[in-house]
């Protein structure tokens, strides 16, 4: 934990860094009447001394144990393959409609965990994709955008 | 005369075919809405209103309540289940409930949480009835010092909800500080914290950043573990709460009840705090808090329990003085007036069979909301058994679904994948997220609170101590803070007489 | 495998062109030949988001298509608004907002559209807004409540729904015409800023609807409104003007649609949603969620708005209104 704990404490730092500036530019105002950025100043201010604190505090721990690997092998790239879907899904689904966009996600995420029978990932991911839409949009009143085809 | 004849009354009107008809409707939906995540019960109300303008206005109402009441019963089957919060009020269910199914009891936990709320929605109905008024007026008194004060304690539990580091804890609050106030500031009506992009003005969004942090992150790292053996591998022991885990549950609930019922008369947040509060207060005084986090069954009990009776309260404000005090209550508001009835403090006078029809389709709402979630508990404990290669692309699609109909925009689904991503990290780094999603609840009410009674003072900080409710709440806030040390002095002080021995 | 994906391919450019072809002949027809898409620019619950559906279904008779509506209560409306600056101006993609979203969050903060990229449609009423105190108050008039807070410069507190909105202006207004010196107190939202005068935290509400149920049962006073014309539930209670402060509540509930829309389609969406104004259940409705019905046409509307825009402007600058800063 000793090297996470350092690491994360300097991203923490960091962060509390740039909200403390950006605080003062936003404006403190007085402790009788205090500004945009007063709340936000303080929460940085103390943020930024904790994180020290916790650095200071990994420091000076010994390890107890052999640090795991922060990705374990071979694992985490299915991981970003999914967050890319995601992402690109949330781009595109206004524009090409829930149908067929979800479809597609569908087929990727079915996809990503069963590669063989592609017929099954395919029947799943139309009936999914199928039996979603009329439960969301049809019973519950949701409503998604229908895209280019008008689907 | 009085309470008895009434509340008969009441139940005439209830069991009318067509209220019966609606209140089962209402509590079916409902139930569907809630177990959904992120999916509100708004939209769901808004579809069926129109169609309820040839009924009376007590049929709408009690369809409307019945939807309600659903929501609130179907919000923690996904926390269990999947660990995904299907509100925000179910956000500590998550903690302890999820560690229950991990270890394969996952039924005891859906069953307590089901009579949890029953009970809780019993308790709360039987304070609509007899309280509400008294209630509602009490409620008035607290202004903005007041809610300074209240929400000072309310982030001493932060301290409470650590389960490993309190110093991450803490920080984690801070972030959840931040976080909150995203968005448009209150007083001066400017943006901060949006980095230019217009979405954030409203702020990140309490349910993209709830089902990120817990929903996205939890499939991250399942998918990055192997999955070819399955997630729950623990077989699954009995299907229903044992007489143990009553026995451990009971005093939890009743307490999860009384708390979620006071607080949730507050506007703005009130059942999220209840939550994290009861399950803070049962933490504090359970003999062996240490259990708390790794599958307690007292740490679902107990927010369940108090995020509905908190929302039994939440009627309160709008029945006795015809404020809505949350978006929800607010569809209700536009019903009545839409059936020409203005809530208000006559309502109870001028319309008793719409009160008491109401109070009285809760009970029977209830009661069918039980009867519903029992059973369904068996095909809950089901779901864990499908194939995580199949559950988890069914439980992103809820997710992404759910957090798109908040808005019907994509950046909210941005906002969810990117908290999906930190949360992954937090847990990697450990971190907890349940801190910061009561600072992040909890944040900028403080801060209204603070800006508003300094306005109000002229800048005086007097104000917070002169008022008794406030001047109170500081000095219990303070002593919950000094609690926190005790043990530690305790520590100390036995090291020194083992020493001096 | 290769066979079926080439072959759906195939049939997606074909389904393309037809539909291509569809959008092309629908020109020719009169509008609108499909459902109308429309975004209200609020949650569901509160006046808007009912009284625009329920004209939208009133209108829908006289167009012959329905209305498909979505909600997108973000950023005050900037969002939706936002998203429809930038939809094809073809008459199907058209907003049900707020004057205010227009209006008034452009020139207090940065938003991706002005007003001039819209074409407004016609506008059918406005919330109703005026000044209330607690009934057992000493101050029975308005003239009373000015006296008061001219004598004790700094006691008055009032609470309202926001910095900038036209209750918190009112309010600035009369300040700045007597030389009062009034603390405000922003709430988020007009329901809890009432509940703070309930529960006697500020001296008075600049407030909306919220407050009649109680002014009906004695608990408030309402002391005047911010309205052209008294109210027909409250008869007795005067108007800004009348008690010689020139304030008008000048927000609208409208539709608006993307710059240019053909003016025979604005004209034919103006005309079916005026008739759908005249129907009973409209106007009854309307009447019990206390909404002040009026109406323009688009080009008033258009003028009407700019207008007010820039006596909005001016009054920022008058009351030095907090403004976000211009970004380099």
């Amino acid at each position: 934990m000793k090297v996470f704990d350092q690491l994360s404490s300097i991203f923490w730092f960091v962060i509390s860094t740039a909200v403390f500036i950006e605080s003062i530019r936003l404006g403190i105002g007085k402790i009788q009447n205090p500004g945009v950025g007063f709340i936000t100043l303080g929460a940085s201010g103390i943020l930024g001394i904790l994180s020290f604190v916790l650095f200071i505090k990994a420091t000076l721990t010994k390890e107890e144990k052999e640090t795991e690997p922060l990705f374990s092998k071979g694992r985490w790239p299915r991981v970003l393959f999914v967050l890319f879907i995601l992402c690109v899904y949330s781009v595109v689904m206004p524009t090409l409609g829930y149908l067929l966009s979800t479809f597609i996600l569908m087929t990727f995420l079915f996809w990503v965990l069963e590669r063989r029978k592609i017929w099954l990932v395919f029947t799943a991911s139309f009936l999914s994709t199928l039996i979603s839409y009329f439960v969301f949009s049809k019973w519950l009143n949701c409503q998604f955008p229908d895209g280019l085809f008008g689907l | 005369m009085g309470f008895f004849d009434n509340i008969l009354y009441g139940f005439q009107i209830t069991f009318q075919p067509i209220n019966f008809l609606f209140c089962g409707i209402g509590v079916l939906m409902g139930t569907l809405v809630g177990v959904l995540p992120g999916i509100g019960p708004a939209g769901a109300m808004a579809l069926l209103l129109p169609a309820t303008f040839q009924f009376s206005p007590t049929s709408t109402l009690i369809l409307l309540a019945g939807i309600y009441y659903g929501v609130q019963y179907g919000g923690s089957t996904t926390s269990i289940l999947v660990n995904i919060p299907g509100e925000a009020s179910s956000v500590v269910t998550c903690i302890d409930g999820h560690q229950m199914a991990r270890q394969g009891r996952a039924g005891p936990a859906l069953g307590i949480a089901a009579w949890g709320s029953f009970i809780a929605g019993t308790i709360a109905n039987l304070g609509l009835m007899f309280v509400a008024i008294p209630l509602a007026y009490a409620a008035l008194r607290l202004g903005p010092p007041e809610y300074f004060s209240l929400m000072c304690m309310g982030l001493i539990i932060v301290t409470y909800l650590a389960q490993h580091s309190v110093l991450k804890a803490i920080m984690m609050a801070l972030v959840g500080i931040i976080l909150g106030s995203i968005g448009l500031d209150l007083i001066t009506g400017l943006p901060r914290f949006t980095l230019g992009i217009n979405e954030l003005t409203d702020g990140a969004g309490m349910i993209p950043l709830v089902i990120g942090l817990f929903g996205i992150s939890e499939i991250l790292e399942n998918l990055e573990k192997s999955l070819e053996r399955d997630v729950f591998k623990a077989p699954l022991k009995n299907l229903w709460p044992s007489l143990k885990d009553w026995t451990q549950a009971k005093w939890a609930i009743v307490r999860g009840s009384i708390i979620g019922f006071i607080l949730g008369i507050l506007p703005g947040g009130g059942a999220v705090i209840s939550s994290f509060v009861s399950y803070a207060v049962e933490k504090k005084v359970s003999r062996n808090p240490e259990r708390f986090g790794k599958g307690a069954i007292e740490g679902v009990a107990s927010p369940e329990s108090a995020n509905n009776a908190s929302a039994g309260a939440s009627l309160i404000p709008l029945l006795s003085l015809g404020i809505p005090p949350n978006p929800i209550m607010a569809i209700f508001f536009t019903a009545l007036m839409i059936h020409g009835i203005q809530p208000g403090p006559l309502l109870i006078k001028q319309y008793p069979d719409l009160f008491w029809g109401l109070v009285a389709s809760l009970y029977l709402g209830n009661a069918l909301l039980l009867i519903l979630n029992l059973p369904l508990i068996g095909i809950w404990v089901k779901v864990l058994r499908i194939p995580y290669k199949i559950l988890f692309p069914l439980i992103l699609l809820f997710c992404l679904i759910g957090v798109y109909s908040i808005n019907n925009v994509t950046f909210d689904l941005y906002v969810m994948i990117f908290f999906g991503v930190l949360g992954w990290m937090m847990r990697k780094f450990g971190y907890e997220p349940a801190p910061l999603v009561l600072a992040y609840v909890l944040g900028p009410l403080l801060e209204n609170a603070l800006r508003q009674s300094l306005l109000i003072s002229q800048g005086s900080f007097l104000i917070f101590i002169t008022r008794p409710i406030s001047a109170a709440a500081l000095g219990i806030a303070f002593l919950l803070l000094l609690s926190n040390f005790f043990p530690y002095f305790r520590m100390r002080r036995r090291e020194y007489e083992k020493f001096n021995e | 495998m290769k066979r079926i994906r080439w072959n759906m391919g195939k049939g997606m450019i074909l389904c393309g062109f037809l539909l291509l072809l569809m959008c092309g002949l629908s020109y020719a027809q009169e509008f609108p030949t499909k459902p109308i898409n429309m975004v209200i620019t609020f949650s569901p619950g509160g006046s808007a988001d009912p009284s625009m559906r329920l004209l939208a279904s009133k209108a829908e008779k006289f167009l012959g298509q329905p209305f498909v509506t979505t909600n997108n209560g973000g950023g005050g409306g900037s969002v939706a608004m936002t998203i429809l600056s930038k939809e094809r101006p073809d008459g199907y993609h058209i907003s049900g907002c707020s004057s205010t979203s227009l209006i008034r969050i452009p020139q207090f903060r940065e938003v991706p559209y002005k007003h001039e990229d819209f074409v407004p449609i016609m506008h059918f009423g406005a919330p109703p807004s005026g000044l209330v105190v607690k009934a057992d108050s000493p101050w029975k008039t308005l003239k009373e409540f000015v006296e008061y807070a001219k004598k004790n410069p700094g006691k008055v507190t009032y609470s309202s729904m926001g910095i900038g909105s036209p209750m918190h202006l009112a309010m600035e207004f009369i300040a700045k015409q007597e030389g009062i010196q009034w603390t405000h107190v922003p709430y988020p939202g007009s329901g809890p800023a009432f509940t703070a005068v309930l529960g006697g935290h500020v001296t008075a509400q600049s407030g909306s609807s919220e407050s009649y149920p109680h002014v009906r049962a004695g608990t408030i006073r309402l002391l005047a409104i911010h309205h052209e014309k008294r109210f027909k539930s409250f008869p007795d209670v005067p108007t800004f003007r009348e008690m010689g402060y020139d304030f008008i509540n000048e927000s609208v509930f409208m539709f608006a649609g993307p710059k240019g829309i053909p003016p025979s389609i604005v004209k034919r969406l103006d005309e079916a949603f005026r008739k759908g104004m005249e129907d009973p259940e409209f106007i009854q409705t309307m009447e019990k969620m206390e909404i002040v019905v009026s109406y323009r046409n688009s080009e008033d509307l258009k003028k009407y708005l700019e207008e007010a825009y820039d006596r909005l402007g001016k009054m920022i600058r008058e009351l030095k209104l907090p403004k976000e800063p211009e970004k380099k």
